[in-house]
């Protein structure tokens, strides 16, 4: 019944199952009581045994990614006789929620059962900052991506911060606002970046 | 390069490239002139922003000029609403509806909000316009 453990399955499956909850999630020996967890929907931050805050260790969680995802792909998986593959697309999504500064702020509104509609951005100069930012990428290119990179990145530590507090306040609207925000800089901070790279 | 144009032409309707390759009234105008309302508006979703200025004359819009940071479809429908509201008087240019925008451009579902962008800066153009000539 369990042949289909192989050695080198069953020994990565040790690495891995260190921790009991994982044990509980992916080891194949408790496959069925996985399944029921995974179904339920499980708690993207209990999942990367994380602290369920906004700001986090993301190079913690890319290490966790990198080793979950070796053990439970699904190839591997395969290999040893499971055909279930949900374990490694679940493991994507949480780990592309979590680590995007936007998607994790929405998630963490939706834990708390709070509304995650986009804001609407009503904060005419933050726009008009946007547009002038965009413009000068546009007119100057490389040159001026430096520039723009730094100051963007700069303000978006600053919103990350505000969000932080904003959740240990409990201060949605505030939250709401800056996860907003955060979406420009995010868009200006990629347009900036493919600039630099040309 | 040559890779990614060839990508937009096969996702876009040939509306919208028309309109994104040579975009008519792209400019600005003076902010601080009353003649003129500014209409500064953005989505969050997808990150795109647009500047929408119009200058009246006689209660008619003589000027529409716009600037757009987005995809080709936001371009697109921002070019078209300078177009379709020069000319018109105010009360006229405020019955915009992104449906028309959406309808004239084929903007799939998935892009309408592009379409919802350009109305919102259209009325939030006329809005500003207004009050300016309150004060």
């Amino acid at each position: 019944m369990l042949g289909f453990l192989s050695r080198g399955f069953a020994h990565k499956c040790k690495a891995l199952m260190k921790h009991p909850h994982y044990c509980k999630l992916f080891c194949p020996l408790c496959y069925d009581e996985a399944q029921a967890v995974l179904e339920a929907g499980v708690n993207y931050y209990k999942l990367y045994i994380m602290e369920q805050s906004y700001l986090i260790d993301k190079e913690d969680l890319h290490k966790k990614y990198k080793l979950f995802q070796k053990v439970l792909h699904p190839d591997v998986l395969r290999s040893n006789g499971i055909t279930n593959p949900n374990y490694s697309k679940f493991l994507s999504e949480a780990y592309q929620t979590l680590s995007c500064d936007v998607q994790r702020g929405k998630y963490l509104l939706k834990l708390h059962n709070e509304n995650v509609e986009d804001f609407a951005m009503d904060d005419i100069e933050f726009l008009e900052e946007q547009i002038s930012k965009r413009e000068t990428l546009q007119q100057q290119g490389a040159r001026a991506a430096k520039k723009i990179l730094r100051e963007v990145q700069k303000d978006e530590e600053e919103l990350k911060k505000c969000i932080d507090k904003g959740f240990k306040q409990e201060n949605w609207m505030a939250i709401r606002e800056a996860l907003s925000k955060l979406s420009f800089l995010q868009k200006l901070e990629e347009e900036a970046k493919d600039l630099e790279e040309l | 390069m040559l890779k990614a144009l060839s990508l937009i032409k096969r996702a876009y309707h040939p509306k919208v490239i028309e309109y994104y390759e040579q975009p008519k009234n792209v400019g600005s105008l003076d902010k601080g002139d009353k003649s003129v309302g500014t209409g500064v508006v953005g989505a969050p979703a997808c990150g795109d922003v647009m500047k929408l200025q119009i200058k009246v004359e006689d209660g008619k819009i003589k000027e529409a000029v716009f600037k757009t940071f987005g995809c080709a479809s936001a371009i697109a429908s921002s070019s078209y609403a300078t177009e379709y509201i020069k000319g018109l008087d105010l009360n006229d240019a405020m019955q915009l509806k992104n449906s028309d925008i959406a309808s004239y451009l084929h903007l799939p579902p998935i892009k309408l909000h592009c379409s919802m962008l350009a109305e919102d800066a259209v009325k939030a153009a006329i809005t500003d316009f207004k009050k300016k000539q309150d004060n």
